[in-house]
């Protein structure tokens, strides 16, 4: 059986994209709001490493 | 920009710098050691196990309503930090902290997935920023009490697929509770001069529901997020397999694929590369994920494997994983 190779490029995402830890569209949404604090301890941890 | 003289006296002379590193550090140690203050960060630390705040008065006394605790506790930090700051103004306060325009923040203690800050907002800062047009929820309890100064707020709350905003007045005395993935807060103002300061306790629930932003004015989902750093490595590592051409992560993509506790858009991910990797492997992971019941990727699995087998009706002669 001689297989194609699939190119992943051509497959979908999901409906609903799933951002990287952390991200947001609008960046007031972590200015004020709730996640500031442990995303800002990941980063300081990420770069103390 | 030029360092200045004390600047250079400093890092000239190393024993200093320590000397002024211990000043700090020692002023730390003997808040900690308080007894009314190491009695709240033991009560965190039985928290951050998973202790429900209730069960453990020490710390559950600074987020009651009309507690006056919440004050005294930020208050013996200050007492204990500001001599050292004077006496050694270029030491660091060994404390995480984080500063934007309108706010900053300053981590008391921080363990498995729970943290307790201290955050300021500038009442000036906070008036010049753009309104927020979006609120992030994320799943975990939160509790906020007001240290000092009065402020403007709205609870959001995400009920039936729309928002709904109720206007809070901020002041000391004040204490709210959250359900992270349903309830927020967006600190809208705070008083001019003297900031707005908060006593914030977060506890985040482990799992794989993603942090989710809605669009403050149409209460539409904008965008969602990794609810853990660890996931967004993952899904980085697997893209760099892809990239690379590691047949030999097929089957460990395979795998990861069909782990249901796992996110989905990981999941997802994964499924995609090993399909690139292994044609063979990946199609059979993409029919078991379609076949099974319940599986939230069944059905853009079922729509995929149509799309392939349409594009390709060789795979139709790929057997299925006899698992």
């Amino acid at each position: 059986m001689n297989l194609p190779q699939i190119d992943v490029s051509t497959l979908p995402d999901l409906a609903a994209m799933t951002g990287v830890f952390g991200s947001v569209v609008h960046k007031a949404a972590m200015a004020a709001g709730d996640s500031t604090v442990v995303v800002m301890t990941f980063l300081y941890d990420s770069r103390k490493r | 920009m030029q360092p200045s003289a004390a600047l250079h006296a400093l890092l000239a002379d190393p024993a200093a710098l320590q000397n002024a590193q211990e000043r700090h550090a020692a002023a730390l140690a003997a808040w900690r050691a308080e007894p009314a203050v190491a009695a709240v960060l033991e009560a965190f630390a039985a928290y951050a196990r998973g202790t429900a705040l209730s069960a453990l008065p020490a710390l559950a006394r600074l987020f009651a309503a009309d507690a006056g605790g919440v004050a005294a506790f930020a208050g013996s930090l200050a007492a204990h930090m500001l001599p050292a700051l004077a006496a050694a103004p270029l030491g660091q306060v060994p404390l995480r902290h984080a500063s934007e325009r309108a706010h900053a923040a300053l981590l008391l203690a921080r363990e498995g997935d729970a943290a307790l800050n201290l955050v300021a907002f500038d009442g000036a800062a906070l008036a010049r920023a753009a309104d927020a047009r979006s609120v992030a929820f994320a799943t975990g309890e939160e509790w906020d009490a007001v240290v000092s100064g009065h402020g403007a707020a709205r609870l959001i709350q995400r009920r039936d697929n729309r928002l709904v905003l109720h206007p809070l007045r901020l002041a000391p005395g004040i204490a709210l509770g959250r359900d992270g993935e349903r309830e927020a807060l967006l600190i809208d103002a705070a008083e001019p001069g003297r900031g707005l300061v908060l006593l914030r306790l977060q506890r985040r629930t482990p799992g794989t529901i993603p942090v989710r932003e809605y669009d403050l004015a149409s209460g539409a989902l904008i965008h969602q997020a990794d609810p853990a750093p660890r996931t967004s490595r993952h899904e980085v590592a697997i893209a760099l397999l892809g990239r690379m051409g590691r047949t030999d992560a097929a089957p460990l993509l395979a795998e990861m694929a069909g782990e249901t506790e796992r996110g989905e858009s990981l999941r997802w991910h994964a499924l995609r590369e090993c399909l690139g990797l292994d044609t063979a492997l990946g199609f059979r992971a993409l029919t078991a994920i379609a076949r099974a019941a319940g599986d939230p990727l069944s059905h853009p699995a079922g729509a995929l494997r149509a799309q392939l087998l349409e594009q390709h009706p060789v795979l139709a002669e790929i057997a299925p994983c006899p698992a």
